[in-house]
């Protein structure tokens, strides 16, 4: 096969333009048949737009004034709307982020999948239909004669991610766009799912266009690496060398601000490196790694009393007519000055774990002891003096603030709440929490909306920290956040455990943060707590296969087998 | 003189960090992926703090709101000097009937089938429309706030009890049952008001227990909860200002609906016999309407426009208590 025939799409100096704002400059980058490009950069990269780009589906208000696409020889940016049309989801198809809104919830899957087919080709309903359970075959699920007549909420957040891709590779394109497909999901599914739009890359010789801030992901699954920052394509290069040290400055930040499991970093031995832009003064951008300097900690008191007991706790949530035990005799213990991470997926029963700590949900059975004093069913009154002792960090940034109230009022008022009657007080405790979460006092009279996702994250902790807790219960803290940000807000909560001597309770899905982070480790499966351990033995003698298996789909085989691909 | 003493009273460890961060950034560094670009250079205690009053000044920038407020104002002044601007009751008869508007200087606005003067009686009128309207949608809110957060806020067997409450009030026709209490007790604006309040509270309340659910859900609100907020304070602080946009429409709406169900009394010959409003003006006129159609008319454009107002001042107000739209007028 002759170079030029090998050439699937060639993107050269695109440029999208929003009013004054042009969000993707000069792209060129370009894919060849059956080829996996990832192009990786953080929120705002303006990896997103390039795709729908690509498929012409940007917004009204976008234009794109210079550039060309071309796809097979013709130009995508010079076709009728009509010609498009075609080009959509018969030779380019597209999957998305969220399996959970981008199925239709009242039509069947199978219709679904076969009102694409019909669309693009002369079928008759039978027809259709028996290619829709071959395709459900094809991404492989289960029982697909009897599940094509299944609603989307019938099915799980990974089958409903593998019916997109069979809607997706229905008409066999020869570019299939995947955009960020598997944030949304587990770590065990996650790695499902990428191996099978790897199988069908394969099978269906596809070129694949993978999009995603994953650096972990694009180092499994990709042949090439685009890496965009703020709309400019910092560099091209092979995977192979996505990890060595001679790459752009910018690419290596990502590199080292991003956590791998199997590099094993702990916070007592180094802090995470955070990348440092700065545009000098002539509009150039300077990257800048840098690495905050790793400050003694206190070491952990085991002798003194554990400031947090849990003993057989169980929660039943109950409507009309079901019960679900979302949490079945839990049994934990929290030193003080101790991190202890909670592992496990979606449905595990970490997140009425915390919530059941914090008496924000009545335990069923059990008991919560905290700083010595049994808190399980204090009244409201009983609980005030607790609840400025025991705080939470919540996952989403965007929905964790009120969107009406200033950040001053967002602080101020547990203060009020909490009986700090002195006005002058109250302000000189809120400029001290800024402080303490690096944000500048200015902030104060913004509101929520004005703040990027690592900022309101860093309010929502001064929110937790403002009455000066003892205990911080972090749900997912940096799951919705940049790989950069997250390396940022792992380090500050670092340095405020160091500081303000707190203790952490750190829930997440990200086994490689909570590595990092924590001093024990709990893994959570289907309600239950089924393995506890220290941070060092939990990774190399996990004692359940289920740990095993989280492990193994976190790290994962370094490079690919490639054999069978060509 | 608040911001000088914040860091004196610091702790130590706070005050080594506040070093430790002052030693690490001679460079000025510009952190562009972080929006707020003074977050590592400018100390906490040298930032000024800007006075409040942001939505009053955004809801003044807002033209629409401004003519709404404008006229609305002239309007509520028109009922206040009424009294003094005709006094005498404007159900008398001063003049020939049928004087079209500006036939007669004394009578800009001509007379009607009695000889009565056309702008007395909307001078007089504006009075019992204004506060029929303005009382009964208070009323109406107040009564349907507070079930609706309650059943929406506490959900259970609390909700149970009050939506069975307010489908009683539903499935009786509205305007039916407001001509039944009316009939029942005297005819005057305030029984007029509370029966119209009592007709139209069951929306304010479906409408703000739906609002309520959706947000009580919301993070924030938990977080507010895990802070140990009470009750009340979650209710009117944390979920009621989101809940806001949809009411305050709402509530515009229900001033227009409440004088068009005093003026549909008047006009059906069920208000207060011995008072003038739009309605009963429009009432009386409508019979004349292709011969003096003057008279169904001008009441008619007061009630239209006064709707009008209202609605430009809700929108406004919606805007306004929006951080978010208050940001991007401005």
């Amino acid at each position: 096969m002759s170079p030029a025939s090998s050439r699937l799409l060639e993107v050269e100096n695109l440029t999208v333009r929003f009013g004054s704002a042009d969000p993707v400059r000069h792209l060129s980058f370009s894919v060849d048949r059956g080829e996996t490009v990832a192009v990786v950069g953080e929120s705002g990269s303006g990896k997103s737009l390039s795709a729908l780009a690509l498929m012409r589906l940007l917004p009204r208000n976008a234009e794109v004034p210079n550039g060309r696409i071309t796809f097979e020889g013709t130009d995508l940016l010079k076709l009728s709307d009509r010609d498009i049309r075609k080009v959509r989801g018969r030779e380019i198809a597209m999957i998305f982020q969220e399996p959970m809104t981008s199925l239709n919830p009242v039509a069947t899957i199978g219709n679904q999948i076969a009102e694409v087919l019909r669309l693009h080709e002369k079928l008759s309903r039978k027809e259709a239909r028996a290619r829709a359970i071959e395709l459900l075959n094809l991404v492989k699920i289960p029982d697909a004669e009897k599940r094509v007549d299944d609603f989307p909420h019938q099915l799980s957040g990974g089958q409903r991610q593998r019916v997109m891709i069979a809607i997706a590779v229905a008409c066999k394109p020869k570019l299939l766009i995947a955009d960020e497909p598997t944030t949304a999901l587990d770590a065990t599914i996650q790695a499902q799912i990428l191996e099978l739009l790897d199988e069908l890359r394969r099978k269906l010789s596809m070129g694949l266009l993978l999009i995603t801030h994953d650096l972990g992901v694009v180092s499994r699954w990709s042949d090439r690496v685009v890496v965009m920052y703020h709309g400019d394509k910092l560099e091209e290069l092979p995977t192979s060398e996505l990890f060595s040290p001679d790459r752009h400055p910018y690419t290596r930040g990502l590199a080292q601000a991003s956590i791998r499991l199997e590099d094993g970093v702990h916070y007592t031995s180094r802090t995470l490196s955070e990348i440092r832009v700065v545009r000098d003064a002539d509009g150039q951008n300077d990257y800048q790694i840098r690495q905050p300097v790793p400050r003694d900690l206190p070491p952990v008191a085991n002798d003194d009393e554990p400031i947090l007991q849990v003993d057989g706790l169980s929660v039943t949530y109950r409507t009309r007519n079901r019960e679900n035990r979302a949490l079945d005799k839990a049994t934990l213990t929290l030193a003080k000055g101790e991190t202890l991470g909670i592992v496990g997926e979606s449905g595990s029963g970490k997140s009425t774990l915390s919530k059941a700590i914090m008496r924000l949900v009545n335990a069923e059975s059990g008991s919560i002891r905290f700083q010595g004093q049994d808190i399980t069913s204090l009244g409201p009154n009983q609980l005030q003096p607790v609840r400025r002792d025991l705080q939470m960090i919540f996952q989403d940034p965007f929905g964790s603030l009120n969107p009406r109230k200033s950040i001053r009022d967002i602080l101020e008022a547990p203060l009020i709440v909490h009986g700090v009657r002195d006005a002058a007080e109250r302000r000189q405790r809120i400029a001290q929490t800024f402080d303490h979460v690096r944000l500048p006092l200015s902030a104060a009279e913004r509101y929520p909306h004005e703040f990027s996702g690592g900022q309101r994250q860093r309010i929502g902790i001064a929110r937790a920290l403002i009455l000066k807790p003892s205990l911080v219960i972090c749900d997912e803290p940096v799951s919705a956040l940049d790989v950069s940000i997250q390396a940022q807000i792992l380090n500050l909560l670092v340095d405020l455990k160091r500081d303000l001597g707190l203790s952490y309770l750190f829930i997440s899905h990200d086994l490689a943060v909570v590595q990092y982070i924590s001093d024990r480790v709990i893994v959570m499966k289907d309600s239950r707590i089924i393995e506890e351990s220290d941070h060092k033995t939990i990774w190399r003698q996990p004692k359940t296969d289920y740990t095993r298996a989280l492990i193994a789909a976190a790290a994962g085989g370094e490079t690919r087998n490639r054999a069978l691909a060509s | 003189m608040t911001t000088e003493t914040a860091v004196t009273h610091a702790a130590t460890p706070i005050q080594s960090r506040a070093s430790a961060t002052q030693a690490e950034k001679p460079d000025t560094p510009q952190w562009h992926n972080i929006k707020a670009p003074d977050a590592r250079t400018t100390r906490t205690a040298s930032v000024s703090v800007p006075a409040g009053r942001r939505e009053l000044a955004a809801f003044l920038r807002n033209p629409n709101a401004l003519f709404g407020l404008v006229f609305l104002s002239l309007m509520v002044l028109v009922a206040l000097i009424a009294p003094i601007a005709f006094p005498g009751d404007p159900l008398g008869m001063v003049g020939k009937p049928f004087l079209w508007p500006g036939q007669d200087a004394a009578f800009p606005l001509g007379t009607d089938s009695m000889g009565r003067n056309v702008l007395a009686g909307l001078f007089h009128g504006a009075r019992i429309s204004l506060f029929v309207g303005l009382t009964a949608t208070a009323l109406g809110l107040g009564v349907g706030i507070t079930v609706g957060s309650l059943a929406g806020y506490f959900g259970g067997w609390v909700d149970d009890v009050l939506v069975r409450i307010i489908e009683i009030f539903q499935t009786l026709p509205n305007f039916v049952l407001l001509v039944v209490l009316v009939a029942i007790a005297q005819p005057s604006a305030t029984t007029v008001s509370v029966a119209i309040a009592i007709v139209s509270w069951p929306m304010v309340a479906r409408l703000t227990r739906a609002e309520f659910r959706a947000i009580r859900e919301k993070d924030y609100v938990v977080a507010a909860r895990s802070l140990g907020f009470r009750h009340p304070r979650i209710i009117f602080k944390e979920i009621l200002p989101n809940a806001l946009p949809p009411l305050i429409v709402t509530a515009s709406v229900m001033v227009a609906t409440a004088i068009l169900m005093e003026s549909a009394l008047s006009f059906m010959g069920l208000g207060d016999p011995n008072v003038v409003s739009w309605g009963s003006m429009i009432g009386n006129g409508r019979e004349l309407i292709r011969t003096a159609w003057y008279l169904t008319f001008l009441p008619g454009l007061a009630i239209v426009f006064t709707v009008l107002a209202l609605n430009l001042i809700g929108d406004g107000l919606n805007d306004a208590l929006n951080p978010r739209f208050s940001e991007e007028r401005s």
